[in-house]
């Protein structure tokens, strides 16, 4: 189901992306539905709150440092009672979100709350966020600070990943967009073989170049989530050195296009160039990478292929799939964006060096 | 600085999307420029058409 959702979601941006051809310019509901498509996937991937379960807020009193989660629960405001030390008691139940559809939604947890008993009862009766810490000593959860009542969407909160998680809709679509790029470029390579026109020459180009750019991309903002999950920038992990090698194939295709001069030779010689170094990508961005054991997600001792396509692996619930899919779908149109752009500037460039020869 | 970030994981969001971000402002830079070269070659060649002309 979600690998077919996202599949949707894909198909859906590229046909928008494509509307009036790849070099066509695009009208203006065209640009404007994309900023905005965009600006909601940004919205939706930055403003949810974070929530775990008391479950988790046990677990992470084992992790110094990071005994204070934020936890989603309803209050029952009839149970608000003072206790021997001072401190407000009340009872919390937990409630059942789809990564979290295992939850027993009857037990109730006793929530100890020292600051002001107005501030319990002001509160709407509906779900909370709260942070929320465990402690062993006396089996008891000290809420701390309410953070949002009702909120409309909630991320799960990984332990391991904080805030973190929010990067995966960005780092993980450049990926795709990059491969995307490289399967456009070796179309308009196929195009260039069969007919012969120049057009398709620069249009696989283009897209190739913006592809490279986003593969970049890629690269540099897993480096940095990498330094702070995993400890370094760098790991020698099997999707970081195969995005390395996309990278290397593809350098060397801009370098082999710059080497020719003749313009009918460069052009035949890259479509070639292109339509191989495309068959390399499915294995070096899907296959090799779920082969070894790796530090990604999806990897051979992971047991899923990934958050992103596999539902069993319950990292990514439904809220945040559709964000995901969302921000997958905005970057796949500005990509498509930036080749239109960079596709037309191209032909003109092309025009004006054959008014010079003729 | 990287305390800071490690303290405070949002900070490496924003991070990430200002790599994105800079990232495709440069390429727009870059394109804004090889087209200003454009237009100014063509008006180059509009003037010495028209100094032709005259």
């Amino acid at each position: 189901m979600r690998i077919v959702l996202m599949l949707s979601f894909i198909t859906a941006s590229i046909l928008f992306g494509l509307y009036k051809g790849v070099s066509g310019k695009k009208p203006i509901w065209w640009q404007w539905f994309a900023i905005i498509w965009i600006a909601l996937a940004a919205c939706l991937t930055l403003l949810p709150p974070l929530a775990g379960n008391f479950s988790t807020a046990r677990m992470s009193a084992n992790f110094p440092g990071q005994e204070i989660i934020p936890v989603s629960f309803l209050l029952d405001k009839s149970t608000i009672s003072k206790n021997s030390d001072g401190n407000w008691e009340v009872e919390a139940k937990q409630i059942a979100h789809i990564f979290s559809k295992n939850l027993d939604t009857d037990r109730k947890y006793n929530l100890i709350w020292s600051g002001d008993e107005s501030i319990l009862k002001n509160l709407t009766g509906g779900e909370i966020i709260a942070n929320i810490s465990y402690y062993k000593e006396n089996d008891s959860y000290n809420l701390s600070e309410i953070l949002s009542e009702d909120p409309l969407v909630i991320f799960p909160f990984i332990p391991a990943l904080d805030q973190r998680v929010r990067n995966l809709n960005f780092h993980v679509p450049m990926s795709w967009v990059a491969t995307i790029a490289f399967f456009v470029s070796m179309i308009f390579s196929i195009k260039y073989l069969k007919n012969n026109q120049h057009e398709n020459d620069i249009k696989a180009y283009s897209s190739a170049f913006i592809g490279l750019i986003f593969a970049i991309l890629a690269t540099v903002t897993g480096m940095v989530w990498a330094k702070f999950n995993w400890g370094s920038f760098w790991n020698n992990d099997p999707r970081q050195l195969t995005i390395l090698a996309i990278l290397i194939i593809y350098a060397a295709y801009l370098a082999l296009r710059s080497a020719i001069d003749d313009e009918e030779k460069k052009a035949k010689i890259s479509a070639v160039y292109s339509i191989f170094s495309f068959a390399t990508v499915p294995f070096l961005a899907f296959i090799i990478p779920r082969q070894f054991a790796s530090l990604h997600p999806g990897a051979k001792d992971d047991g899923t292929t990934g958050p992103v396509i596999d539902a069993a692996s319950g990292m990514l619930d439904s809220a945040l799939a559709v964000s995901y899919y969302m921000s997958l779908a905005g970057f796949i149109i500005l990509f498509f964006w930036l080749l239109g752009i960079y596709s037309r500037y191209k032909l003109i460039e092309h025009k004006i060096l054959e008014e010079e020869n003729v | 600085m990287y305390n800071f970030l490690t303290l405070y994981p949002s900070y490496v969001v924003l991070a990430i999307v200002l790599i994105i971000w800079v990232g495709i402002a440069l390429f727009l830079k870059s394109v804004d420029k090889k087209l200003s070269k454009i237009e100014s070659d063509l008006e180059l060649k509009v003037e010495k058409k028209g100094n032709k002309n005259e």
